[in-house]
C-alpha cells in the first residue's frame, strides 16, 4: 500500500472518530490481560480483559483476591518457589506457563510477564502483570510434550530391542528385510544396514528353509518355535523360529539353539554309549551265570571256572564303569579330596602296568628316571596313568612308549602310541565330559567319555596339569605332577 | 567402581567471609539456588565464615554427579551436606536451611549431632501432604499439578531462566556475570527434585533432633502454613518459633532485613 493512500487512511480513521483512543481504552480492553498486585499477590488493579477472561467482577478480585487464588494448587507451589523468588532477585520474570482457574472453576492457561515496580526509595511497592491466552500454545506444547513422551517411549522400545538376546527380524510383505535387530545380525551374520530394504533370501543365509519350515501367527496368535537346521561352509547352524503376523509385515524372533542342540546330541551320544558300556558286561556276565545256572552238574570243572573268570571279570568291569560314573560326579560336586603323600613315579608305573592283562602288558615300554619323586594322591595317580596307558592300547595296536622323566618342577609321565592320532581340534575337547572320538562306537572300542575327563579334573586337582605333546605320528599325552618341595619330609 | 568424587566441585561450594570464623551453612530450597541467599548472607560476612552451595542438580552443581538412585530420598541430599562438612573440616555449624533443606538439615542432624551448634529452619515441612491428622496443606493430587506446572514450564525453560534477566537498572547489584545462573535446574531432576520433596515424610526425624532450633515462620505461607511450623516447633526438643511479617515462602528474598534480625537475634 502507498504511504499516500495510508495517510488518507488515517485522516479518515480519526474523523470517524473510531482511532479516538485513550490510554484508559488501551489498558481496559487491550488484547492481553494486565492487573498490578501487592508483592503477597493482592490485586490492586485489574483491566477488563483480565474479568471478561476470568468471569469475575472487578470488586470480586480487587482487594479481595490474591494472584495465588487463582492458581491451582500445583501452580501455587510452582509460584511460590519458581516465580516469587525469580522476580524478587531479577525484578522481572517472563513467559510463565501456568493455568488462572476462572470463576467456574473451569482453567485458561496463560503465559505472564511480571516486573517488579520500586518507589522513588528503591523499595519494591507492586508487581505489574500481563497475561496472554496461551490455549492454542498450550495445546500446540502439549503436543510437543506427548510427542516427547512419545519419543522416549521409542527409543526405550529401541533399547529393549537392541539388547535381547532373541534375534527379531521384520520382514515385509514384499519378503524385503524391513528391520533387524544386533542380536539377528549375530544369528545371521551380515550387519542390519547391509540386509535392510534387500530381500530375505538373498541376505540372510538359510531363510529358504526357514520360511519352508515356519508358518507365521496371525496377529496376537503365537505358533510353537520352529528348530531350523542351516548349513553354511562346513557349520551347521541350529535356529529356533516363530514368526508373527504384524500389520503388513511379519516378525520373526529367531534363537541360535546350536549349543543346545549340540548338548542334546551328547546326551543320546551319552544314553548310546553309557547303555554300550553297561549292555557289554553285563551280557557277559549274565551269559556265564545262565550257563552255570543251568548246566553246573554238566559242565567239567575246567570249564566252570572258566564260566566263574568270566562272571568275575565282566562283573568286575561293570563295576569300574560305575565307579567312574560316581567319581566324576563327585569331581562334579567338588566332594573330592585327595590324599597327597610323597610317592615314587615308578611305583605308580609298575602298579598300572602290573593290573594289565599278559597280552596288553607286552605291548608296554617303559624308559623311567630313577628318584622320580612326586606329591601325590597314589591311587588317584595310578588311575590317571592306567586311564591314559588305556587310552593308548585301545586306539593304537602297536608298543606303547611310557617314559618318566624328572623336570624341574614335575616329573612328566608321557604315554605315546603309533594309532591313528588326534586333530587339533578334538584335543581341545577330549577332556570335555562324555566328549567321545566316535560316540557311536562304529569301530568297536567303547568307553564312558568320562577317562579323560576324570583324567584332568584329578590332575588338575592335584596341583599337575594334562596335556598333548605335538607328534607326527599317533598320540603322546602327558601328565605333568608335582615334585616334593625341596626340604620337606617324607611321609 | 565410583570415581573420586570432588564434592566441592560436585556441589559449587562457595566459601566467603571470616576465614577461622565459626562457620555458617546456608543451604537453598527446592526452585533455587546459593543466590537467595544473596541479601542475607552479606550480613554476617563480616563475623562468620560463610559456607553456600548448590544442590546437586540445581545452580552451578555438577549435573553429571547426579544420580536418580542416590538422591530418590532426602537422605542423598543429607549425606551432601555431611560431605561437604567433612571436606571443609566444619565443625560447630549453624546450618541455614530454607524450604526443603530445612528437612535435609534436620536429618543432617540426626546423622552427626555433635558437627552442629545451630539449625536455622526457613519456612520448614516435615510433610506437604495432608494426612491422617496431619494438615500438611496439599493433596497428592496438587503435587501433580506442580509435577504438570514443571512440564509446562519445560519448554520455555532456558528462555525464562536466562535472558529474563535484563532491564533491571533498578537492582545494580545483580551483577552481569550472574545474568546465566539463577536458579536454574535441569527440567529432569527438578521434577524428580519435587516428587522426593513433596512426597517425603520426615515427621519421625523431628523427635529425634538435640540440636537447638529456630523455626522461622513466614506469614501466608501456603508452601509451609503456620500449622505446619508450630508442628514442627512443638516436635522438636529445643527449639525457638519466631513469626515472621514477611509474607509467602521466600522471606530470605522478599524481606531480607527481618529475616536477618531473627537469625541474630537466635544466635
Amino acid at each position: 500500500m502507498l504511504p499516500s493512500r495510508s495517510e488518507d487512511l488515517i485522516a479518515e480513521l480519526v474523523r470517524d472518530e473510531i482511532l479516538h483512543e485513550t490510554a484508559e481504552d488501551l489498558y481496559e480492553n487491550a488484547a492481553t490481560a494486565h492487573f498490578t498486585s501487592l508483592l503477597d499477590g493482592t490485586f490492586v488493579r485489574v483491566n477488563g480483559t483480565l474479568l471478561r477472561w476470568t468471569g469475575y467482577a472487578r470488586e470480586e478480585l480487587v482487594a479481595r483476591k490474591r494472584l495465588h487464588d487463582l492458581l491451582p494448587p500445583g501452580a501455587r507451589i510452582y509460584y511460590e518457589t519458581h516465580y516469587a523468588p525469580l522476580l524478587q532477585m531479577q525484578g522481572e520474570v517472563r513467559e510463565i506457563a501456568v493455568e488462572l482457574v476462572r470463576a467456574d472453576g473451569t482453567r485458561l492457561p496463560v503465559l505472564m510477564n511480571s516486573t517488579l515496580v520500586s518507589d522513588n526509595t528503591g523499595t519494591p511497592r507492586i508487581v505489574r502483570t500481563t497475561a496472554f491466552d496461551a490455549s492454542e500454545r498450550r495445546r500446540y506444547e502439549r503436543e510437543l510434550l506427548n510427542a516427547r513422551a512419545d519419543a522416549e517411549s521409542r527409543a526405550r522400545a529401541a533399547l529393549a530391542l537392541a539388547h535381547v538376546t532373541e534375534g527379531v527380524v521384520l520382514i515385509g510383505e514384499d519378503e524385503d528385510v524391513q528391520l533387524m535387530n544386533p542380536a539377528a545380525e549375530r544369528i545371521f551374520g551380515i550387519a542390519a544396514a547391509a540386509a535392510e530394504t534387500h530381500p530375505a533370501a538373498e541376505v540372510l543365509r538359510g531363510w529358504r528353509e526357514i520360511r519352508a519350515r515356519v508358518t507365521s501367527a496371525p496377529g496376537d496368535g503365537v505358533y510353537d518355535a520352529q528348530i531350523v537346521p542351516i548349513r553354511h561352509g562346513d557349520r551347521e547352524q541350529w535356529l529356533s523360529v516363530a514368526a508373527t503376523r504384524a500389520s503388513a509385515a511379519t516378525v520373526y524372533t529367531v534363537r541360535d539353539v546350536t549349543g543346545e542342540h549340540r548338548l542334546d546330541q551328547m546326551r543320546s551320544d551319552l544314553v548310546a554309549s553309557l547303555s554300550h558300556e553297561l549292555r557289554t558286561p553285563l551280557t557277559g556276565a549274565l551269559g556265564a551265570a545262565q550257563t552255570l545256572d543251568g548246566r553246573y552238574d554238566d559242565l567239567p570243572d575246567e570249564q566252570r571256572r572258566l564260566l566263574v573268570a568270566m562272571l568275575v571279570e565282566q562283573s568286575q568291569r561293570l563295576a569300574n564303569v560305575l565307579d567312574q560314573i560316581l567319581l566324576a560326579s563327585q569331581i562334579d560336586e567338588n566332594a573330592f579330596d585327595p590324599d597327597t603323600r610323597t610317592v615314587d613315579a615308578a611305583d605308580v608305573l609298575d602298579a598300572v602296568v602290573g593290573g594289565l592283562a599278559p597280552d596288553d602288558r607286552r605291548r608296554i615300554v617303559v624308559e623311567a628316571d630313577a628318584g622320580a619323586l612326586v606329591r601325590s594322591d597314589l591311587d588317584r595317580l595310578r588311575q590317571v596313568v592306567a586311564n591314559l596307558v588305556d587310552n593308548a592300547l585301545k586306539y593304537s595296536d602297536g608298543a606303547v612308549h611310557v617314559t618318566v622323566t624328572v623336570r624341574e618342577l614335575a616329573v612328566r609321565i608321557a604315554v605315546s602310541d603309533d594309532g591313528s592320532g588326534i586333530s587339533d581340534v578334538d584335543q581341545e575337547r577330549v577332556f570335555e565330559k562324555f566328549f567321545r572320538l566316535d560316540p557311536r562306537q562304529r569301530t568297536g572300542v567303547g568307553g564312558t567319555g568320562l577317562g579323560l575327563y576324570i583324567s584332568r579334573e584329578l590332575t588338575q586337582r592335584m596341583g599337575g596339569r594334562i596335556g598333548f605333546l605335538p607328534r607326527e605320528r599317533g598320540t603322546t599325552i602327558f601328565v605333568d605332577v608335582p615334585r616334593p618341595e625341596p626340604g620337606a619330609t617324607e611321609r | 567402581m565410583h570415581r573420586p568424587v570432588d564434592v566441592l566441585t560436585r556441589n559449587n561450594v562457595v566459601v566467603e567471609g571470616v576465614p577461622r570464623g565459626q562457620p555458617m551453612l546456608f543451604a537453598h530450597g527446592f526452585g533455587c539456588d546459593q543466590n537467595m541467599w544473596r541479601y542475607v548472607t552479606p550480613e554476617f560476612a563480616g563475623e562468620y565464615r560463610i559456607v553456600l552451595f548448590d544442590h546437586v542438580g540445581a545452580g552451578g552443581s555438577d549435573l553429571g554427579a547426579y544420580h536418580r538412585e542416590r538422591y530418590s530420598s532426602l537422605e542423598g541430599y543429607a549425606s551432601d551436606v555431611l560431605e561437604i562438612c567433612r571436606e571443609l573440616e566444619l565443625r560447630d555449624v549453624i546450618f541455614v536451611g530454607h524450604s526443603v533443606s530445612a528437612m535435609i538439615g534436620v536429618l543432617a542432624a540426626v546423622r552427626e549431632p555433635e558437627r552442629f551448634s545451630k539449625l536455622i529452619l526457613v519456612g520448614p515441612s516435615p510433610r506437604y501432604i495432608d494426612d491422617d491428622g496431619y494438615e500438611g496443606g496439599f493433596t497428592r493430587e496438587d503435587i501433580d499439578g506442580l509435577l504438570d506446572s514443571l512440564d509446562s514450564n519445560y519448554l520455555g525453560w532456558s528462555r525464562t531462566y536466562a535472558p529474563a534477566i535484563m532491564g533491571r537498572a533498578d537492582r545494580p547489584e545483580l551483577g552481569e556475570e550472574l545474568t546465566n545462573s539463577f536458579c536454574r535446574t535441569d527440567p529432569e531432576i527438578a521434577r524428580h527434585f519435587a516428587r522426593v520433596t513433596f512426597l517425603s515424610d520426615n515427621r519421625e526425624d523431628l523427635r529425634r533432633v538435640i540440636t537447638p532450633t529456630l523455626v522461622l515462620q513466614c506469614s501466608d505461607d501456603i508452601i509451609a502454613p503456620r500449622a505446619v511450623g508450630e508442628y514442627v516447633h512443638r516436635e522438636l526438643a529445643n527449639s525457638a518459633f519466631v513469626h515472621l511479617q514477611a509474607k509467602g515462602h521466600c522471606p530470605n528474598l522478599s524481606a531480607p532485613a527481618e529475616t536477618v534480625e531473627a537469625i541474630r537475634q537466635f544466635l
